[in-house]
């Protein structure tokens, strides 16, 4: 087998579910919100994405392919991305308008029944997604044109490295911010946030609809990494697995969800090659979905492992500590003018804005 | 500055004024059920006061002080800070008009550290909104450079410098008790509500707890609090109401109400 394909595949792969395990890990790592629909967005992300960049009906392109969708907008891809990303923040501010008042557990169910009506109009608006076929024509950015066929998975996981490099940076100033700090507290107790004037409503919403931006421009990486889009991959087992990668990794530490990911998707994609195993090939023989269902097994196995052995995930969330610097100008306050060890080490501490600064200190 | 550090709870150039009521509690009331929580409740915090609010079991203590902070809503009577209405607003809202409380079990942030936990006590914080934590430009980042000194301060004040950078779910039951009372005074309040600050506190805790509280209060903030140690609210109280049956049984000073008799009956004689 072609190993080097496969690594790339399944990178690129674990990537995606990374930016869907950042938006997960916003929305409840963060937050502290049970969102059990986040596919729902990831598909509107997906469906966003291909519409808006297939060429249109009727178009060259269209007739060479032989296709069958009625909508298609013909748009650049980044365009595409770049909304599909709206599109499932919008679709989260319109679910969490309505919902994100309602404590964990009602939230959660909510959320799940949310994903399943997105499922089914996505089925049953043939018109729009061409139901259980989908559109099998989504269109490869640069593909054939500037980049080859033969190299063109290697330029996909370049650009998904940088994308996803780029949303993990925003989130992490996001979550390291104020705001950030905000959202930890309703985490924590949203009833002593709201005691200390926190207008948590907002906040929850707030992080609701970034999660699902970020879920919706994972979406649109997948289709058009694909070159397909249709309903039957927004299944419901898709939110358990990001879930998985959530807890497994970390939560509430953004590293944590794509560590988990890069994991999951490892062991789920390998999981394939259990029927190349000279034991296990006879069994597969007369069993066929035996080697599926073993996949099932592990990871079963391996999330009950994450929860004996590492309960806060691979990379737990770190507590935030005073700077140095905020501490050794205080304790040269109290010592007075004498105090010569704090400065030097106060000294040593690198400027960055969040630093107390000495013309601050009273 | 030595001053700050003794009374870091105050907002400077409010000095306590005599009689003016802060908060003003007309005709409150709240059932549960069949059950009358609190019925008709009246009485007022003078400005700059350390009020202490006292009564039995059951008196409607808890109840009046969800009522006042908005977490439970009343079906009747008003409550005013400095004249304006409070009745009807959201807990947040009723923080943001001044008005801090701790729990009677502290509420505290268990995966934060202490310092998180104190910062994110800090009001009107322009970096608190989505685009304003992404962009962090200059008045952000002066709001949190004040907030840090602050919080620096705080830790210092209540004894909490050495578990600065630790989860909160690690502290002990009186650390808890002052980072919450911390965390309360970070909002910058003009009213502080303290729900038996004392409750399963050593002796050696409660006398610093009540020296913090009196430095807080010489800092200009207005204090109201419910404690059931008798002893700690006469001397620590130059106001005390008591409650009894949902409504206000007596107000005084602390030798005025230790004398009253409807007092000593409701507490001691209990044949209502």
């Amino acid at each position: 087998m072609a190993l080097l394909p496969f690594l790339v595949g399944l990178t690129t792969l674990a990537l995606i579910y990374g930016l869907l395990a950042l938006g997960l890990n916003l929305q409840y790592g963060v937050t502290g919100l049970l969102n059990f629909g986040h596919v729902a967005f990831f598909a509107v992300g997906a469906f966003t994405s291909a519409l808006l960049t297939l060429p249109p009906k009727g178009s060259a392109a269209y007739l060479q392919a032989d296709a069958h969708y009625q909508i298609g907008l013909g748009w650049p891809v980044p365009v595409g991305f770049l909304l599909a990303g709206v599109a499932g923040g919008l679709v989260a501010l319109l679910i969490g308008a309505t919902s994100v008042r309602l404590s964990s557990h009602y939230l959660a169910v909510a959320t799940f029944a949310m994903a399943e009506i997105v499922r089914s109009v996505l089925t049953n608006e043939d018109w729009l997604t061409r139901g259980e076929f989908g559109i099998s024509n989504v269109p490869q950015p640069l593909k054939d044109t500037v980049i080859p066929a033969a190299v063109y998975p290697y330029a996909y996981l370049a650009g998904t490295v940088v994308i996803v490099a780029v949303l993990l940076a925003l989130t992490v100033r996001l979550t390291e911010s104020p705001y950030g700090r905000a959202l930890r507290s309703v985490r924590d107790d949203e009833l002593a946030a709201r005691s200390l004037g926190k207008r948590t409503p907002a906040l929850k919403l707030g992080a609701f609809a970034v999660g699902g931006a970020l879920a919706g421009f994972a979406g649109s990486l997948w289709t058009h990494s694909l070159g397909v889009v249709h309903v039957g991959q927004f299944v419901p087992i898709v939110t358990f697995q990001v879930w998985l990668a959530v807890l497994m990794g970390g939560s509430g530490n953004a590293y944590g969800a794509l560590l988990g990911s890069l994991v999951l998707m490892t062991i789920t994609q390998s999981t394939r090659f259990l029927g190349n195993v000279p034991f296990l090939d006879g069994l597969t023989r007369r069993n066929p979905s035996f080697v599926p269902s073993l996949r099932f097994v592990l990871i079963g196995l391996l999330l009950i492992a994450v929860v004996r052995f590492f309960p806060r995930g691979i990379l737990p969330e770190r507590p935030r500590r005073p700077r140095r610097r905020a501490v050794s100008a205080r304790r040269r306050a109290q010592t007075g003018a004498s105090g010569g060890s704090g400065a030097t080490d106060a000294a040593d501490t690198p400027d960055t804005p969040d630093t107390v600064s000495r013309e601050d200190e009273p | 500055m030595r001053a700050a550090t003794t009374s870091p709870g105050g907002r400077p150039g409010r000095p306590a004024r005599g009689a003016d009521a802060l908060l003003a509690v007309e005709g409150l009331q709240k059932h549960f059920g069949g059950l009358m929580a609190v019925n008709g409740a009246s009485f007022a915090v003078r400005e700059g006061s350390i009020t202490g609010l006292i009564g039995p079991n059951g008196a409607g203590k808890s109840t009046l002080f969800d009522l006042v902070t908005g977490v439970t809503h009343a079906d009747r009577g008003t409550v005013r800070l400095a004249g304006r209405p409070l009745t009807g607003l959201s807990p947040d809202a009723i923080a943001r008009a001044g008005v801090a409380r701790t729990f009677q079990t502290p509420r505290i942030f268990p995966d934060m550290s202490t310092w998180e936990n104190l910062l994110a006590g800090g009001a009107r914080h322009p970096g608190e909104t989505l685009l304003g934590g992404l962009w962090l430009g200059r008045a952000a980042r002066a709001r949190e450079r004040a907030l840090q000194s602050r919080a620096t301060e705080l830790l210092a004040f209540l004894g909490l410098e050495r578990v600065a950078g630790q989860p909160t779910r690690e502290l002990s039951g009186g650390q808890r008790k002052l980072l919450s009372l911390g965390r309360a005074l970070m909002t910058e309040p003009r009213l502080l509500m303290l729900d038996e600050p004392a409750a399963g506190v050593n002796q050696t805790l409660t006398r610093t707890l009540m020296d913090r509280i009196r430095d807080v209060n010489a800092g200009g903030v207005t204090v109201l609090v419910v404690e059931h140690d008798m002893d700690l609210i006469m001397r620590l109280c130059e106001r005390v109401v008591v409650m009894h049956q949902g409504s206000v049984l007596a107000e005084g000073t602390p030798e005025e109400v230790q004398h009253d008799e409807r007092v000593l009956e409701a507490y001691l004689g209990g044949a209502m």
